[in-house]
């Protein structure tokens, strides 16, 4: 249900933007409560992210040795090992899964422009081709033409000659 | 008078382009100074009245967005320079003049009467392009109630207007001639070397329906056929008539809805492979003086269009003295045809075209007949006539 909650929120929040461009269109003054766009993170912004979670990733198990009550603090971090051990662990590899999809997305832009290319050399391409076809066919469709008008003109020019004594 | 023709400028010329410059020559040869007024539909506002949409609002409601944009950048154009304006597609109708003349062509019809079809082919998701639909046809409205004469492109153009709008004392109706020149259509050789062709013209997109033709010819492989034409779904069609045409393919289970009814794009890793040898030829776009011979050497010509404006293509083949096909749900296709007098109008199924295609193979002198009165029938259809509607609507907007 949460995740019904939040996609009925993203229908409503899409219909509010439509909403407030088709009042604008009608001649209405701009609505007050029309919300500013979330922003949009800048691209590579998931590395700095990710660069900022890793940071806390060991989840303050990590001590330097001039730290304020060091021993204190490191008789607590030893009863806290027991819990957290495992969640370290699931961070690292939950860093290590987004820096992996970071990664993927970074190609994305490449990849989508190639793509396209691929698409306008393809559509270049079939237009050739069938371009080329019909001009094929065109050259078969002279080619019978000329194949009848020579059998005509042969036809007439034996009509021409005498049949062959007995 | 000095008249300004606002227009946008998709960059590419179709059908209702060749209809435009036959107009504005029309104008001019009657004495008028015609100027266009044109909007970059590449080159559109990513903040619509000054809405700053998230980015991300464009992939769920991009169509929505664009229309906005255009809208706004149509009513902001500034036409109190000239004596009279005439508007074109939507949303030309934007720019403001007391004497506004609307060569309606149609409305935003994805909004309209393609709203459920398009839904249902995954174009966009039912709850948001419904509700941009209310809204689209809300603020269409403001701007549609000044225009002062609409001139519909249709009889099926002219009902939408009341259907959706509620006009009709200031709407008319004008009916263009054929995008080619009439004196190529008449004198036109077919073909040397091949009789009989069946021929459909038709942009390769969504809602033409080549692929009701791609089905129909699957049934007739002996019979040569020709599509003219090119677009988006080209590969699509392309891969549809190589799957068709495979042996041992069950022709009677393809069901017509599905092959149409969808984005027209191949699953992935599937490239679009050229059908086999005396399958169909695909042609792509040919000049005008081709296209005159490929109608004069056709059969018939099939147009399978779902609910079209208006039937260009059929006219142009009627012109050409040729017997069309088109299916019931055809809309403005199916206005000039009398079924089984000039055509026949079918069920919106490849295997219904391929029977009215079989009958006409299979009578010539039907045919004969059938394409001797196509060609009365399209003699209705003049520049002539549609010029002196238009020059009409001119004069009584001019007082």
């Amino acid at each position: 249900m949460p995740q019904q909650a939040a996609a009925d929120v993203t229908v409503q929040a899409d219909l509010d933007y439509m909403d407030e461009v088709a009042s604008r269109a009608l001649g209405n003054p701009p609505a007050p409560g029309v919300p500013a766009p979330p922003p949009e993170p800048p691209p590579g912004a998931a590395a700095g992210f990710i660069g900022r979670a890793a940071a806390h990733a060991h989840m303050g198990t990590r001590l330097s040795d001039v730290e304020r009550m060091l021993l204190v603090k490191r008789g607590v971090l030893r009863v806290a090992h027991l819990f957290s051990k495992e969640q370290v662990v699931y961070n690292d590899n939950v860093l290590r899964a987004l820096r992996a999809l970071d990664r993927r997305l970074a190609a994305v832009p490449g990849l989508l422009a190639t793509a396209e290319a691929d698409l306008g050399g393809l559509t270049d391409a079939v237009d050739r081709l069938t371009r080329e076809v019909g001009d094929l066919r065109r050259a078969v469709d002279e080619g019978a033409r000329r194949h009848r008008a020579l059998a005509e003109e042969i036809a007439v020019l034996r009509a021409g000659v005498d049949p062959p004594r007995p | 008078m000095r008249i300004a023709i606002a227009k946008p400028d998709f960059g590419v010329v179709g059908g209702f382009e060749k209809v435009m410059s036959r107009v504005e020559h029309e104008l001019s040869r009657a004495g008028h100074t015609v100027t266009w007024l044109g909007v970059d539909m590449e080159a559109l506002s990513p903040v619509p009245y000054g809405v700053a949409v998230p980015p991300s609002l464009g992939m769920r409601a991009g169509g929505f967005l664009r229309y906005m944009a255009a809208l706004e950048a149509f009513a902001r154009l500034d036409a109190g320079a000239y004596d009279l304006l005439v508007t074109t597609q939507p949303p030309s109708f934007a720019v403001e003049h007391p004497r506004h003349l609307s060569l309606f062509s149609h409305h935003q019809r994805l909004y309209y009467d393609l709203c459920d079809v398009w839904i249902a082919a995954g174009w966009a998701d039912a709850e948001r392009h419904r509700h941009a639909a209310g809204l689209v046809r809300r603020v269409d409205q403001r701007h549609l109630s000044r225009v002062g004469l609409f001139l519909a492109a249709s009889e099926v153009v002219r009902e939408r207007l009341r259907h959706y709008n509620g006009f009709e004392d200031n709407v008319g109706v004008y009916l263009a001639g054929t995008g080619l020149d009439e004196t190529l259509l008449s004198t036109a050789a077919p073909p040397t070397g091949v009789a009989g062709h069946v021929l459909c013209v038709t942009r390769q997109e969504f809602t033409k329906r080549a692929e009701l033709f791609v089905h129909a010819m699957a049934y007739l492989p002996d019979v040569p056929a020709k599509l003219v034409g090119s677009g988006g779904r080209l590969p699509f069609t392309l891969d549809l008539a190589r799957r068709l045409t495979t042996p041992g393919t069950d022709l009677d289970a393809v069901e017509d809805t599905e092959l149409w009814l969808n984005r027209g794009v191949l699953p992935n890793g599937v490239a679009a492979a050229a059908p086999a040898t005396g399958a169909i030829a695909f042609l792509g776009q040919v000049d005008d003086a081709e296209l005159a011979r490929l109608y004069a050497g056709a059969l018939c010509v099939v147009a399978p269009a779902y609910l079209e404006d208006y039937g260009l293509t059929v006219i142009e083949a009627m012109s050409a003295g040729r017997p069309v096909v088109v299916c019931r749900d055809g809309g403005g296709v199916c206005l000039p045809v009398v079924d089984g007098v000039n055509g026949f109008v079918v069920e919106p199924t490849g295997r219904a075209i391929a029977s009215a295609v079989s009958r006409l193979g299979a009578d010539p002198d039907l045919a004969r007949r059938m394409g001797a009165q196509a060609r009365e029938t399209a003699a209705e259809y003049t520049w002539e006539r549609a010029m002196r509607q238009i020059l009409d609507g001119v004069e009584r907007l001019a007082g």
